[in-house]
């Protein structure tokens, strides 16, 4: 009798700690992010062989007059609050899915004027659109005859903090406000 | 005769416009300094109509810049969309902030240097009549950098 409530008991618990497994499982956030393989200076470059503990990732264009040069000066006035140990420990990314017109050299001149570790990185169009499928970002390249560069990109305006494989531990959209990525870099460190 | 209507046509010219500038301020108003590797800056102010009609403010040409063009940026399904228009509309006694993530305008291909703090002459039409606004040259990041990185093992 004794052996059967043990027998009972222990199903319960079982059965209890898979219901518990179950739907922690069915309600988590889904992992986003990944490692990817972009153009630096002419070079190929992979996250997972060049991270940092932290990785910060923007995506954009570097003839964007507005909102790529706004987020990528508050995310430089939260670099600048960052001891040189912190430093070490982080790097940003900008990544231009303007491949037709940035150059890996021209971007990667773009991104440091901002802060100057910063890295600025293009790519083929398949190695970006994968990065940016990584990352559930999207852009569109829209033409534009009646336009004086004949194009314009739209684009997700996004802060990602990747970790050390790219998988994305928080992101700070329409980065506005350089407290708030700060405050995210420390957390994330 | 020909200089008399030269004279009057200047004058009539700078009245027009002083009557314009009393009807418009331009606040705040930047141009950021262009950045290498890229050929296009954004200008930014906020305009206020001080008159009692609406006016319609088109932007001609930026001195220093090969190209000018009126943008706005608005988001949409997830993306920053950036669109073109040919000009704004200021109703009476109303403001347009030409601001980052909205309006603004864009300047393209500059043929010189820009320095912080430079005076920028940008040209706009309003109601058809021309008006000069100096703009300022602002850099997009505003320190100098406390450059902590390269160094090692402090």
């Amino acid at each position: 009798m004794g052996n059967k409530f043990k027998v009972i008991g222990a199903g319960l618990l079982v059965l209890s700690f898979l219901t518990v497994v179950g739907i922690w499982t069915m309600t988590r956030p889904p992992k986003l992010g990944g490692d990817f393989t972009l153009n630096h200076q002419g070079q190929d470059w992979n996250l997972v062989k060049n991270s940092k503990k932290l990785n910060v990732l923007y995506i954009g264009y570097a003839q964007c007059p507005d909102v790529c040069p706004m987020s990528l000066s508050i995310a430089s006035q939260a670099f600048r609050q960052l001891n040189e140990k912190d430093l070490t420990k982080t790097q940003l990314i900008f990544l231009s899915v303007d491949y037709e017109h940035d150059t890996p050299e021209t971007v990667d001149q773009y991104a440091k004027q901002f802060f100057s570790s910063f890295l600025g990185m293009t790519g083929s169009k398949e190695q970006i659109d994968f990065t940016v499928s990584q990352m559930k970002a999207s852009y569109a390249v829209q033409k534009n005859v009646d336009s004086y560069l004949g194009y314009s990109i739209a684009h997700t305006d996004r802060l990602y903090f990747l970790d050390k494989k790219g998988m994305i531990l928080d992101s700070v959209p329409s980065p506005r406000d350089y407290k708030l990525v700060l405050q995210k870099i420390k957390e994330n460190l | 005769m020909k200089k008399i209507l030269l004279a009057l046509t200047l004058v009539i010219g700078f009245y027009a416009e002083a009557k314009v500038k009393s009807n418009l301020s331009f606040d705040d108003a930047h141009v950021f300094v262009p950045m290498k590797g890229s050929r296009a800056t954004g200008g930014f102010a906020t305009v206020k109509n001080q008159s009692d009609k609406e006016i319609n403010l088109v932007f001609k040409s930026a001195k220093g810049f090969k190209h000018v063009e009126t943008h706005r940026t608005f988001e949409k399904d997830g993306q920053m969309v950036m669109e073109k228009v040919e000009n704004y509309k200021i109703e009476p006694k109303g403001t347009l902030e030409l601001k980052q993530g909205g309006n603004h305008l864009m300047l393209f291909d500059p043929t010189k240097e820009f320095k912080k703090d430079e005076k920028v002459e940008l040209k706009f039409t309003v109601d058809g009549k021309d008006m000069k606004v100096m703009f300022k040259a602002l850099p997009r990041v505003a320190a100098p950098e406390a450059d902590h990185s390269g160094h090692s093992g402090h």
